[in-house]
């Protein structure tokens, strides 16, 4: 399984516009996804906040988060990809955009290059407020201030 | 490739057959068979094929950085024409591949499947150095993975599957008091790690099973369905002539071009009609003479043995028309080794014909 060891942190403005979700891949590869949401890293999941089948248009694959946009502080958004590769390509590319209104305020990319016909794939992200996110310098290697 | 595989190339080509050709050479002039029937199928890369001889390396880059270290090697410090280079690539997979949506292919898979050949040439016989660029594309490919339907709901059953049994394992994760989140961090206590460890044994053995029937399927896909699917393929290229390396005396030598339409019938039928139209300048004279060529062929059996007929006629410019006759047989020996055998008679205006052989083996897919 090829993923993120920490999630990635998505500043964000509590008072704003709704958050949404993305999730596509690219070199025109073939794939299902699996997205959740949870309160925490503690990994207790959002009722009711989960979406899952075979990856369409970036468009149709986006979800709103639950309002308003500040109930989702410190939460954690987990999109598990299975992608299927396409010959003649080894090469695959997955995306989490996440938006505030029509905005991005994330892009995550995951790129590699497949062994095995399928790939899985986890991707991360957590939202903090802009002043909590650390600079590159700054990031601890396993930095979770929810963990008890 | 197999023992027997091996003995029987090995049979084939020192068997009385072979003595048999040798007999036909004799008798009949005997050129290769390759030099009139290039003119049938669209070549891979069609800027090679204007060249007096193809490149014997060519750069397939895989990214756009691919391309342009091929090309700071080939001028090696200079802005000459390079003696050889030759790149083949796809521009718009190229750039947007990262990003390139499945929809977005299957939305305009023309252009996706547009592919540019740039080569240049030293030809040291007549002091010229020769520079090609050709464009190829299929208008129409139902073998193209990413437009078939049909198998791309098979290998979408096929995720699915993949995705519940990844479900599973993630809910047996979590049954047993664990967070899944600190699995994808990799931060779980050593406890934890021997039941994630034990738990994962069942789902490796269903992916593994999963990814193989995955594979299956496209190489079915591949080798029995695809070979004798529509398709309309085109292509054109150009060369160009000058005088030395620093381009000088840039001149037009020759243009080309391809089309190809193909059909099937059920599994085991493939119909093919080619054309090829080519303006090509005369050595001596200086002026460019026309020619083109019109080929059909049908081919029985499947994609990995079959043999073929096929009749052409090539028309030139103040010449007479050449008429072509010819059979052969395509078998494949292993994955990517095949023995071709073709016998042909071609007979050019008025003289009395020559009898075309061609045994040998070739690579591809």
């Amino acid at each position: 399984m090829a993923g993120m060891r920490s999630p990635a942190q998505i500043a964000f403005d509590p008072a704003g516009d709704p958050l949404a979700v993305r999730v596509w891949c690219g070199h025109a590869q073939v794939g299902t996804y699996d997205l959740r949401l949870y309160h925490s890293t503690r990994g207790e999941p959002v009722a009711g906040w989960r979406f899952h089948g075979p990856l369409r248009t970036p468009e149709q694959d986006t979800f709103v988060l639950p309002e308003p946009a500040g109930d989702n502080l410190k939460r954690v958004v987990r999109c598990r990809f299975r992608i299927g590769v396409l010959p003649p390509d080894r090469i695959y590319t997955t995306y989490v955009t996440v938006l505030q209104g029509p905005r991005i305020i994330g892009d995550l990319e995951q790129r590699g290059e497949a062994t095995d016909p399928t790939v899985s794939v986890v991707m991360l992200a957590k939202f903090v407020l802009p002043r909590a996110v650390p600079t590159s310098a700054s990031l601890p290697a396993e930095s979770d201030e929810d963990e008890p | 490739m197999n023992r027997s595989l091996a003995c029987l190339v090995a049979a084939l080509i020192g068997s009385p057959w072979s003595a048999r050709t040798a007999t036909a050479q004799y008798a009949f002039p005997l050129v290769s068979a390759d030099t009139v029937r290039k003119y049938f199928a669209i070549p891979e890369a069609p800027a090679f094929s204007l060249l007096d001889a193809e490149p014997s390396r060519i750069l397939r880059p895989g990214s756009a950085r691919d391309i342009a270290i091929g090309i700071v090697g080939a001028l090696d410090g200079s802005i000459d024409v390079p003696n050889s280079f030759a790149v083949e690539f796809a521009p718009l997979p190229l750039i947007a591949g990262d990003r390139l949506t499945l929809g977005a292919y299957q939305a305009h898979p023309v252009r996706y499947r547009t592919r540019l050949s740039f080569a240049t040439q030293r030809v040291k016989v007549r002091a010229r150095s020769q520079i090609a660029l050709g464009v190829r594309t299929s208008l129409l490919d139902e073998s193209d993975p990413r437009t078939s339907r049909v198998l791309l709901d098979r290998l979408r059953a096929l995720l699915e599957r993949h995705a519940r049994n990844d479900d599973s394992l993630e809910a047996r994760i979590e049954a047993a008091g664990i967070n899944l989140l600190a699995v994808d961090r990799g931060s779980l206590a050593p406890a934890q790690r021997r039941i994630v460890d034990s738990l994962r044994a069942l789902h490796d053995a269903v992916e593994h099973s999963l990814n193989t029937s995955f594979a299956n399927r496209i190489k079915e896909w591949d080798e029995d369905s695809v070979w004798n699917r529509r398709m309309l393929d085109v292509a054109v290229a150009a060369r160009w002539s000058t005088r030395d390396s620093t381009a000088r005396g840039l001149r037009s030598d020759a243009w080309a071009a391809w089309l190809t339409y193909g059909t099937g019938y059920r599994r085991w039928l493939q119909w093919l009609v080619g054309t090829r139209v080519a303006l090509e300048r005369d050595s001596l004279t200086s002026h460019h003479v026309a020619r083109s060529a019109l080929t059909t062929r049908l081919y029985l059996g499947a994609n990995r043995y079959k043999v073929f007929g096929e009749v052409q006629g090539e028309a030139r410019q103040a010449r007479a028309p050449a008429w072509l006759l010819g059979t052969g047989s395509e078998l494949a020996l292993d994955r990517s080794i095949w023995l071709v055998v073709y016998a042909g008679w071609r007979r050019d205006g008025s003289d009395a014909g020559q009898l075309l052989t061609r045994l040998g083996l070739a690579l591809g897919n």
